[in-house]
This record gives C-alpha cells, structure tokens and sequence, in this order.
C-alpha cells in the first residue's frame, strides 16, 4: 500500500488533510444512461437519482489528493432539487471535521451540489473512517 | 399520504446480489468519467481482495445502497415533499453482503403543524421519521431520521 494511503503516520493524506480545506472540484452530465444505471442498481425503476449515488464526498478528496482507503459510517442529505436530465452537475467539497476515536482516524467530508442553472440540488455530509477494520473482531 | 404520527412505512425486499453492487459503483465511475456502465471502479464493493485488505471477509454493498433503499420509502410516502426540502441522515451499522435481503422500513413519530409564514395562511406538518434497513435476519444494517416538512417550502 503507497505511503500516502496509510492513515495516522507523520506526512500521510489524512495528516495533511485540513479542517475547512476546499477539496476538488467534480463535474458531469446526468444522463438518461446514468439514471438507467442507478434505476436498475437500486431496483427502484422510478428513482429520481436522489443523492447522486456517486460518492461525490469521495470523488472530491480524491481529486486533490488522490486515493483513501475508507469505510462509511454516516451519510447525510439535504434535499433542495432534483437533478435534471441533460444538465451538468457541479459539486464542491470541502472538509467539516478530522479526529481519531478508538485509536482509529476519522474524516467528515461535506459537498453541495449545484446544477448549471445554480439550482442547489444537494448538500451533504458523509463521515468515514479512513483504513480499514484491520484487529477487529469479525 | 401520511396524515398522522405513529404510522408505520415499509419498503420492499430487496435482494443484493454482486452485480447491484457492481451497477451501482460503476454510475459513481461513470460520473466521475474513469469508468462505464460495465467497468466501475474497483474498491471494497466489487473486489475480494480488496475487501480482504480493508479487514472485510468479503465485498460489501455501498451504505449508499441502503441509503436509497430508504430514499425510495420516503419518496413513495412523501413524493415532491422529500425531494425537495427533504433531510434524510443514516448511521450504518452493519456490513450488506451479496445475497442478503435488506428491507426500509420507518416509523412516523413526531408531526410538527404550522402555517407557513408565505402569507397565504397555508397548513403545514413536519414529520420526523425514524428509519432503517433490516437485513433477512431482523438485524439493522442501517439506521437515522428523516425530516419532511408537507407541502414542502421548495415545491
């Protein structure tokens, strides 16, 4: 496993990681492909393609920093407008909150998702803890 | 439409199989542009060894498939109401494996009625909602609230 991908040792990316940091930026195009896709995973064939279900709060941190291994914990929504078909998402990522519980580090993610027209679609927060269950009891 | 507190919602059972949990990463790939419809990323959802290194005894669906499953039961109760102006936050507790069978369900507790202050003396109820996924075995994977507040200000 790279350095960098090694949480809570001196230098890693969780260490360099910063309260209040702006993370990068994502944007796409909802597409009838995309929502097909998101219909059929869910088995929900009327899913309004409700929280993007595309772990934007990852795709952010990823952007500027590259990869993190992570298991979610907690994830929550604030629902403003549905996506539109055919409109270009825009989704910006900032980090809320860092801290260790249990000897284990842990990250808060927040993002907002607006679309071209600068209708907010979605604002979230998704809480992880950063590695992975390793010496846990299974 | 919900019309009072102490009602019980409930979803339908979904089976997760490998694939779901394969579709459902590769929409994160597909807009995140590293992927398509047939190649999604590769984590602890979709690879055993990947699952393995992370402490996992195998892959686990997103809690974000669990997310919507309840997203789906508050949209079908609650319509325009939740996908506008909605909250929805959830704790996962426990691994999703392929092959389990997860159920939403939720429990309408506490209604908050109102005018809204819009000038044109509408009624307005906010309904919190307790909600989570069980898997085949009665056990909660999942677990939060919901806020939805009918007619929602945004709709």
């Amino acid at each position: 496993m790279p350095e960098d991908r090694v949480a809570g040792e001196p230098g890693t990316l969780y260490d360099r990681l910063v309260v209040g940091e702006q993370l990068g930026h994502l944007e796409y195009i909802v597409t009838e492909e995309l929502l097909a896709q998101f219909r059929a995973a869910v088995g929900y064939p009327e899913a309004a393609f409700p929280h993007l279900a595309v772990k934007e709060y990852i795709e952010v941190l990823r952007r500027k920093h590259g990869t993190l291994d992570f298991i979610s914990a907690k994830h929550k929504d604030r629902y403003f407008h549905p996506p539109i078909v055919g409109k270009r998402v825009q989704v910006s990522g900032w980090v809320r909150e860092k801290y260790q519980r249990r000897g284990r580090d842990w990250l808060v993610v927040e993002t907002l998702a607006i679309d071209e027209d600068g209708r907010e679609i979605v604002r979230s927060e998704h809480a992880f803890l950063v590695g992975g269950l390793q010496g846990d009891a299974a | 439409m919900i019309q009072s507190g102490e009602q019980r919602l409930a979803g339908e059972p979904k089976r997760v199989t490998q694939e779901d949990m394969d579709r459902f990463e590769a929409v994160a790939g597909m807009a995140a542009g590293s992927g398509d419809a047939l190649a999604g990323p590769v984590n602890i959802h979709t690879d055993s060894d990947k699952a393995r290194s992370m402490g996992l005894a195998s892959p686990v669906a997103s809690g974000q498939m669990s997310f919507a499953y309840i997203h789906e039961l508050l949209a079908r109760h609650f319509g325009a109401d939740f996908r506008q102006g909605g909250e929805l936050g959830v704790t996962f507790l426990k691994p999703v494996y392929a092959g389990d069978t997860v159920t939403a369900a939720g429990m309408v507790g506490q209604v908050h009625r109102g005018k809204a202050d819009n000038g044109r003396g509408e009624e307005r109820a906010t309904f919190t909602v307790e909600v989570w996924v069980e898997n085949q075995r009665g056990e909660r994977v999942a677990a939060g609230e919901a806020r939805v507040t009918v007619p929602s200000p945004l709709t």
